[in-house]
């Protein structure tokens, strides 16, 4: 029988994705993040009313011993801004990592899921934006190592004006987003004569490569668009190595309903799907009743596991 | 020495044609064109491009997860399966359509769910779906033609390409779903790591006038 003793390092018996989260904590934690533990469940109902917003509309749901009907938390996000009092004036910052529960990609049946994320919550300008952009890339190269990383960045605010000119129905409204995602150009084109929306699906590139497209599509007085450049060149010049990691590409869009400005996903070479992705929710904040400002972003810790192993 | 780019084509006729264009764009492989054989990986090591050779109904898999780069799949394919992959360009070949099929004296009861046979069970449901209309799933795997000659379904929702089959089995196109034709499709993380690859190759073939 072998007992511990100070000469074993304990990191060495965690998996791989106990590593990782570990790491990530470690990493909030150090730039002021506050842990956030959730130990309590949800009604079922609370997810079904935000059932956009979650990742995968399936919910597990069980009855608790009063008879109502609970769910197996499929989401944190949601419970952070339910739980916390709404203080527009101030800014509170927490991370997490915790299990969720979920139906993961085409798989069709639910796994216990291991998701990390910060929330910045409150008085959120362009600052916080950028802070959180750079903690996304922070995280994806904590866990890249060596390989190579992307933060693909979007403007929702710009689809949203681009869409609002062509006064579409709902429904149609829903598809062209939906080829927006799928860099479906061939699709939009069929939807709607909008040049520019076809042209912002297609672009993709780094800040230099892009933003003089940006400015040809747009009014170079464009409130959303100078939100979008100062925001993306303020990080490279603090940082010129995000000059090669930051990416505009607009397929990283999230439902219109919950989330406004600048939206992201993050991918490491590698693994196929992005194992990182947040933005602004203002209006999932406003859904939920508060006037705060939110931004913050989930990582999805399964994905390290599925890589191709060549 | 650029990254490699591995490429999956759907076996069969679809993907004849589909690597017609790849060559046509300046993407080939010598072996492959020699080959009629079992073989199913074929690589350009002097373009550094990888061919696989799988199943229609697999190419998307192959792509979402990474193990191509890109590849060629059937717009029934990708609406049926909804991978999370990018879909760059319509191939303009492998043309046909989704479409409803009944005996030609079929006359529906709008009392009675409506038994449809399909390889395809969400295209036909969320067509069906969207007339509000209650329906039997039957999911066969082929000769579906059958199925309402010999009573087990009322209509059947297929790919037609000449309607031939249709004719022979004396069924009738009763509505038309959807127009389908091959997609170029990309894994989306590969899309950021190998743009350069992945763009020169739809603008090669978009230059097609396909």
């Amino acid at each position: 029988m072998k007992s511990l003793n100070d000469d074993i390092s304990l990191i060495n018996f965690l998996r791989n994705e106990e590593l990782a989260a570990l790491k990530l904590r470690a990493l909030y934690s150090c730039n002021g993040y506050i842990g956030w533990r959730m130990s309590k469940f949800e009604e079922y109902e609370f997810y079904i009313r935000n059932k956009d917003f979650l990742v995968s509309e399936n919910v597990l749901t069980f009855t608790d011993v009063n008879g109502k009907l609970m769910a197996l938390k499929p989401d944190i996000t949601l419970s952070i801004i339910r739980h916390m009092k709404d203080e527009p004036e101030s800014l509170r910052k927490v991370f997490y990592d915790e299990n969720v529960y979920r139906v993961s990609g085409n798989s069709k049946t639910f796994r216990e899921i291991k998701q990390a994320g910060v929330e910045c919550v409150g008085a959120v300008t362009e600052r916080e934006v950028s802070e959180i952009i750079l903690l996304a890339a922070d995280s994806l190269k904590l866990l890249a190592a060596d390989k190579n990383i992307s933060l693909n960045i979007s403007h929702l605010d710009l689809i949203a004006e681009l869409l609002a000119k062509l006064n579409l129905n709902l429904e149609t409204q829903n598809k062209i987003i939906k080829f927006i995602a799928d860099k479906n150009s061939h699709g939009i084109k069929e939807l709607c004569n909008s040049d520019e929306l076809v042209k912002l699906a297609s672009l993709s590139g780094s800040y230099k490569a892009v933003m003089p497209e940006l400015e040809n599509i747009f009014n170079k007085n464009n409130l959303s668009l100078n939100n979008f450049k100062n925001i993306i060149k303020n990080l490279i010049n603090k940082n010129s190595e995000l000059e090669n990691i930051l990416r505009i590409d607009f397929a990283a869009v999230s439902d219109l309903n919950y989330y406004n400005g600048l939206v992201f996903q993050g991918f490491i070479e590698g693994i196929p799907a992005r194992i990182l992705a947040g933005g602004q929710y203002d209006k999932l904040m406003r859904r939920m009743g508060h006037k705060s400002g939110a931004v913050g972003f989930a990582v999805y810790l399964d994905m390290l596991d599925k890589s191709i192993r060549s | 020495m650029s990254e490699v780019l591995n490429i999956a084509l759907p076996k069969g006729r679809l993907g004849q044609r589909v690597y017609n264009l790849f060559e046509q764009a300046g993407y080939y492989c010598e072996d492959l064109k020699i080959g009629e054989g079992r073989k199913l990986i074929f690589n350009n090591k002097e373009l550094n491009i990888n061919f696989f050779w799988v199943k229609p109904s697999d190419v998307h898999v192959y792509v979402e997860r990474g193990a191509a780069d890109v590849g060629a799949a059937g717009k029934d394919i990708l609406d049926e399966y909804s991978p999370d992959v990018y879909e760059l360009l319509d191939l303009k070949t492998g043309i046909c359509r989704m479409a409803v099929a009944a005996p030609e004296n079929f006359v529906e009861d709008p009392e009675k769910v409506l038994r449809v046979a399909t390889e395809f069970p969400n295209i036909a449901a969320k067509y069906y779906a969207g007339l509000g209309r209650d329906i039997d799933i039957i999911k066969l795997k082929g000769s579906l033609e059958i199925a309402p000659i010999i009573g087990l379904a009322d209509v059947i929702v297929d790919i037609v390409e000449t309607g031939t089959t249709l004719r022979e089995n004396k069924l009738i196109i009763k509505d038309e779903i959807m127009q389908i034709s091959a997609r170029l499709i990309a894994n989306k993380s590969s899309f950021n790591f190998k743009f350069k690859r992945i763009n020169d190759l739809i603008n090669k073939l978009a230059s097609l006038n396909i």
